[in-house]
């Protein structure tokens, strides 16, 4: 039997994405195994971490004061809001450089049988944030799968009585994609989400 | 025009001794008692298609009793190109490697090599509930589409999503949020047009090569049809094998939107009564293929051997139909089926897959059934797991 102990960092490690029961015993004896400078500065990091950082209040982005850096911005655009699953999601947008609204972070996506209903998002303020910042339009970038477009489905229906405008991002090709190397399914989806270019 | 398999191979497959043997490319006969592993071997063949087994079975119960894992191996030639896939399965899952490299998702329009399985269960594709004749067509519209596999797994996945809604209102007594029904109803509805869309646009040719199969068959004393009942749309004859009767309800790719705002408005109608039984009733799901001879339904009035000229057709149509979308002929899986036809039947089959030309795989406890004027026929003996060639 294993020391109570060492169970107990193994089974909240297990917990972690992509970390299964056999690596995470393998971590936490590699934890103990390692010079006990090693673990107290891992106590002390996952402090810091409990302690500094947060979730914005307004738009639950990662942030070390009250509102994070992309809230506090002056220069960006107020009046476009986009809806994001996580953080990862936040930071490929920003990374592309071209959005230049407010994003706001809900934390999951809506999943019945994993038991995450809409108040297990972060949606509390979302509507508030639509009238007081004078949103005029909520782009949601939710991912493609069931959860995501049912999320984005469930969005539109809520924010309907706003008024506001809910827009989706499009899905299909990539750039620089050659239609031949594309699997048949992202293709349908790009014939389905067509464009028009010109004509009547 | 040709694809099949060179080279088939496994170890620790099911029952099956390791074993590597080449096989022609066309008829390929496999001889044994029952129990000895020639179904093992067309399963082996179907693994190396699909990337899945043909009767469902889990990952574990694929490899040989006592082995950690199993492998199985082939090397296809279509149109004259060599590829190898290599597929090895254990407990945890299983790995696909095509051209030595592993690959995570289907290769698109099924472009390695598509296959038509013909076994026992087949026989009961008139007699048994609905959800057999789902699987078929399925089966058969993924080995023309691929992505209608994945299709369907999203579509069942909305479904679990909805019908767990539905429980936790009557069990648990949770509210139900009508934004959230409708969000996962919308899904469900888009998934399921796309869904019947590719149902569709494979029964509209299949029915024609099913017409044919049977008219040949019974030498055009009877008439036999197919109809599609769409769950959710009354009325919806959309497939007519014969007759004139104008199409009812359209599904086709330009259809989509308005069929899935269809279905996403039945499904909000059935949420009252929905949510007393705690699941889903409608919707692709619950499909039905309408059998009829003569215009009596088959599965009450239909002879024992008209049962077997219905599933016949069904498969020959199934090979036709695979052949006209790739422009090859699949390999045909034959599964000891022989014994169940008729001679007449039987000889109409081999001569069917005679003129196809394309690569066949037969198990049977007696050769004599088997009446092939192939020459070129290569033949196994299968005994307690052990391929010998003769």
């Amino acid at each position: 039997m294993l020391p109570p102990a060492l169970d107990k960092v193994a089974t909240l490690l297990s917990r972690l994405p992509g970390v299964g029961k056999r690596s995470a015993l393998r971590w936490a004896f590699h934890i103990l195994a390692e010079p006990p400078a090693y673990a107290e500065a891992l106590r002390t990091a996952l402090g810091e971490l409990l302690e500094h950082v947060h979730f914005c209040a307004q738009c639950h982005h990662l942030a070390e004061t009250e509102l994070c850096g992309i809230c506090r911005d002056p220069a960006r655009d107020t009046s476009l809001l986009c809806v994001v699953e996580g953080v990862p999601d936040l930071l490929a947008l920003e990374r592309t450089g071209s959005y230049r609204g407010r994003y706001h972070v809900l934390h999951g996506s809506l999943a019945p049988l994993k038991g995450v209903g809409p108040s297990q998002l972060r949606l509390d303020n979302l509507e508030s944030r639509i009238t007081q910042d004078g949103v005029r339009e909520v782009i949601v970038a939710t991912s493609a799968d069931v959860e995501g477009e049912a999320t984005a489905l469930y969005l539109a229906k809520r924010l309907a009585a706003t008024g506001v405008s809910v827009t989706r991002i499009a899905t299909g090709i990539p750039m620089g994609g050659e239609l031949e190397y594309l699997d048949d399914h992202t293709l349908s989806r790009a014939i389905a989400g067509r464009i028009r270019l010109g004509g009547p | 025009m040709h694809v099949g398999l060179e080279v088939l191979a496994a170890q620790d497959f099911r029952n099956l001794e390791t074993f590597r043997i080449e096989p022609g490319p066309r008829f390929n006969l496999f001889e044994g008692r029952n129990g000895q592993g020639k179904t093992n071997l067309l399963e082996a063949v179907y693994l190396l298609s699909a990337f899945r087994s043909p009767r469902d079975a889990k990952q574990g119960e694929l490899v040989r009793f006592g082995a950690e894992r199993a492998v199985v191996y082939g090397e296809i030639v279509r149109r004259e190109v060599k590829r190898t896939v290599e597929i090895q399965l254990a407990k945890e899952g299983k790995k696909v490697l095509l051209d030595g490299k592993v690959i995570t998702r289907m290769p698109s329009s099924f472009s390695h090599m598509a296959a038509v399985l013909f076994g026992p269960d087949d026989l009961e594709l008139t007699k048994a509930g609905p959800e057999v004749r789902r699987r078929f067509l399925d089966r058969a519209t993924f080995a023309v589409w691929p992505e209608h596999l994945l299709e369907l797994r999203a579509y069942h996945e909305a479904l679990k999503h909805r019908n767990r809604l539905l429980r936790d209102a009557k069990v648990r007594g949770v509210a139900l949020d009508p934004h959230v029904l409708d969000a996962f109803e919308g899904e469900l509805a888009r998934r399921g047009a796309s869904v019947l869309m590719r149902r569709h646009l494979f029964l509209e040719r299949f029915v024609v090569h099913f017409a044919e199969a049977f008219r040949q068959i019974t030498d055009g004393e009877l008439t036999a049809t197919l109809t599609h009942k769409a769950s959710g749309f009354d009325h919806a004859d959309s497939h007519k094998a014969s007759g004139s009767e104008a199409a009812g309800r359209d599904f086709g790719v330009a259809a989509m939107p308005s069929v899935a705002l269809e279905l996403a408005a039945a499904l909000s109608r059935a949420r009252a009564s929905d949510a007393k039984l705690g699941w889903t009733r409608l919707g692709p799901h619950a499909d039905e293929l309408d059998l009829m001879i003569d215009g009596r339904p088959v599965r009450a009035f239909a002879s024992q051997g008209q049962h077997r000229a219905f599933v016949l057709a069904l498969k020959i149509a199934e090979l036709h139909r695979i052949h006209e979308a790739h422009g090859v002929y699949p390999v045909f899986l034959l599964d000891d089926v022989s014994s169940e036809l008729d001679e007449r039947r039987n000889a109409l089959l081999m001569e069917t897959l005679q003129r196809g030309g394309g690569q066949v795989f037969v198990t049977t406890t007696d050769r004599r059934w088997i009446r092939v004027g192939d020459d070129a026929m290569r033949r196994w003996k299968v005994e307690a797991g052990v391929l010998s060639a003769e």
